[in-house]
């Protein structure tokens, strides 16, 4: 084909047969329908935005909020295709090998499956996100030329390393709408509809699998999708509504049994001003406060949490960066000339920086979707969203700060400060990632998860899910990168099918 | 129990710290005030301790901060102290301090047990 389907010119009752539905042209659907490309089989890309942003449109994902304050339901995503890479930041790193284990600390973690299984995925998820070759150890060559990471004494912190998703002079990192439109169009197995609402997702009347989809326009248009097998990929939010609204055949709504779509919603909270580092020896590299680029590749340092101090401190993961040059006040500089003179270092280059950080929370089954009354104009019921973060989760951040002023001071080259204490405090500067986790959990168990290890919702023999809603636990590297790796495994999965 | 109660139990190193330093006083011949015996000029074994720490002015600001936040308990005894800075080096202390995971949260600061110990005893003697 050589452009894509506006749905709204569809005829209403008209019923178009395919092989694979995909609902979504986020990153997710996007790399399915690339990663299936020219194979034998008729897929069909339902994506309810257009290529801009459409404020009708914008305002089906308004929805209700409880709890904690969070980015509102329809700021926090983008109905338009490329989905939420329409707004994100480019930040690529993979997931560490801790982030899939069971951790006893951690109710509910454990993925079904170890990093190595993504393994394979990830230099190609790297390269549709167009962050540089998959290599997160520091390549050489930028210490070569931007200086060595900062010294840190042994211990549960350590350098690693962002790498960006391509920025074209002030442009957005990678938006996978305008950067692969072209390559879908080519696609001579796929077509791919736009203003393509799928607003309810018919089961069986056995509930074993999908018998069609029902599709609507903000037109009024409302046309029939039946498909071999669906994949829902409308982001870690919206495939809870569709889920739970679904409920012609399961009342409770589709894989939701075990009351389990909508809860353990997650994401990663970005406190800013959260410490002070101190570094004796003068400004550290500046591929730590800022990017830098390097060989094609734009990176930027980070420091996080080894795998074997979240064993034995029982921490949670996260990834400090460092911001803003600061002067300190009086105390704070009476506390490094002191200290620099215990230790008999000079104190004379001594700068200051203020610290960031991306956390990782403890799943938590009340952090969760529910649907409410109120309806969209398309007559989808619209959510709520309960926001929760526990004391303990600041803590074991705060925690993970102070192991990386020990290594600082055993290393005697720097010294830490720690801005925020009560909850009160973190909550003052608190942002969030706008990562959407956990709402429709990957399990091989179907009490403790909604779809399985290779994605596919429990009890239905033709419905999978992708995107970030099917991580178990979130870790505390940005998802798209990651998000992309796993559909690529779907994808693989899905081949096999169609074999 | 009251708040007095907890406040003077955790106090009780320090005071024995304080003790230690007068009782050294007086058995040089002289009982000289705490802050005689650790001013600038103040010879032995407690004065050199103190100078590693550089200008007492921040030292005391961050003893008195110290001993707001009622970090006494972690106050070593006075001759455990002496015995270590007498071993080795201030900075090696301080290094081993932080490698043994001894770090005290001062103020926010996350500062080795030692310098906040000695920082106390700079404060007291203001």
């Amino acid at each position: 084909m050589s452009a894509f389907s506006d749905a709204r010119t569809v005829p209403s009752g008209t019923v178009i047969d395919t092989d694979l539905a995909i609902i979504g042209g986020g990153p997710a659907g996007i790399t399915l329908a690339l990663t299936l490309a020219n194979k034998p089989i008729r897929i069909l890309m339902l994506e309810g935005g257009g290529t801009s942003f459409d404020d009708k449109e914008q305002a089906l994902y308004e929805g209700t909020q409880t709890g904690v304050p969070y980015t509102p339901l329809n700021a926090t995503r983008q109905h338009t295709l490329g989905g939420g890479t329409n707004h994100w930041g480019g930040w690529c790193r993979p997931l560490d090998k801790s982030d899939f284990e069971k951790r006893s600390w951690v109710p509910y973690s454990g993925w079904p499956f170890g990093r190595e299984a993504l393994d394979p995925y990830y230099p190609r998820a790297a390269a549709l996100v167009e962050a540089g070759p998959f290599d997160f150890h520091g390549d050489q060559r930028w210490i070569d030329k931007y200086g060595a990471p900062l010294t840190l004494g042994a211990g549960g912190v350590y350098n690693s390393w962002f790498q960006f998703s391509k920025m074209r002079g002030s442009q957005l990192p990678t938006n996978f709408g305008e950067r692969y439109a072209p390559d879908l169009k080519q696609i001579s197995n796929l077509t791919a509809f736009l203003h393509a609402n799928v607003t309810n997702i018919a089961l069986a009347p056995d509930a074993k699998s999908v018998d069609h989809l029902d599709v609507a326009t903000l037109a009024g248009g409302k046309f029939t999708v039946k498909a071999k097998h669906v994949v829902l990929a409308t982001g870690g939010i919206e495939n809870v509504r569709l889920l739970l609204a679904s409920n012609g055949v399961m009342k409770q709504g589709i894989g939701n049994g075990n009351d389990l779509v909508g809860r353990f919603f997650m994401d990663n909270p970005i406190p800013r001003q959260t410490a002070k580092l101190v570094s004796f020896g003068g400004p550290i590299a500046p591929y730590y406060p800022s990017n830098q680029h390097g060989d094609g590749v734009i990176f930027r340092a980070t420091l996080a949490v080894a795998d074997e101090y979240k064993r034995t401190a029982h921490v949670m993961g996260s990834l400090t960066t460092v911001e803003n040059r600061i002067e300190l006040d009086n105390f704070g500089k009476a506390a490094v000339a002191t200290t620099t003179s215990a230790l008999g270092v000079d104190s004379g280059n001594a700068v200051a920086y203020e610290l960031g950080c991306g956390m990782e929370l403890k799943p938590d089954p009340d952090r969760r979707l529910t649907l409410t009354s109120a309806r969209d104009a398309l007559g989808m019921p619209r959510l709520n969203l309960h926001m929760t973060i526990g004391d303990e989760d600041f803590a074991l951040y705060r925690q993970t700060m102070k192991e990386l002023g020990r290594q600082l001071l055993a290393a005697r080259t720097g010294m830490i400060h720690l801005d925020r204490s009560a909850r009160e405090s973190w909550m003052e500067t608190m942002d969030w990632g706008n990562h959407h986790v956990g709402t429709t959990r990957m399990h091989n168990d179907p009490k403790l998860g909604v779809v399985d290890a290779d994605l596919k919702v429990h009890g239905i023999g033709n419905l999978f899910v992708a995107g970030s809603s099917t991580f178990p636990t979130c870790g505390a590297s940005n998802p798209t990168m990651n998000l992309v790796a796993v559909t690529l495994r779907l994808a693989d999965h899905l081949k096999g099918l169609f074999a | 129990m009251s708040e007095g109660w907890k406040d003077g139990v955790s106090r009780r190193p320090l005071l024995a710290i304080l003790g230690a330093v007068v009782g050294l006083g007086a058995a040089g011949g002289a009982v000289y005030e705490v802050s005689k015996l650790l001013g600038p000029r103040a010879p032995g074994v407690l004065g050199d301790m103190l100078a590693g720490l550089g200008n007492r002015e921040d030292a005391v600001l961050i003893g008195k901060a110290v001993l707001a936040g009622d970090k006494a308990s972690s106050m070593g005894e006075a001759g455990s102290l002496r015995r270590k800075l007498g071993e080795k080096p201030l900075s090696e202390v301080l290094v081993e301090d932080a490698v043994q995971g001894r770090v005290v949260e001062t103020q926010g600061w996350v500062l080795p047990e030692t310098v906040t110990q000695l920082c106390a005893l700079a404060a007291k003697a203001a």
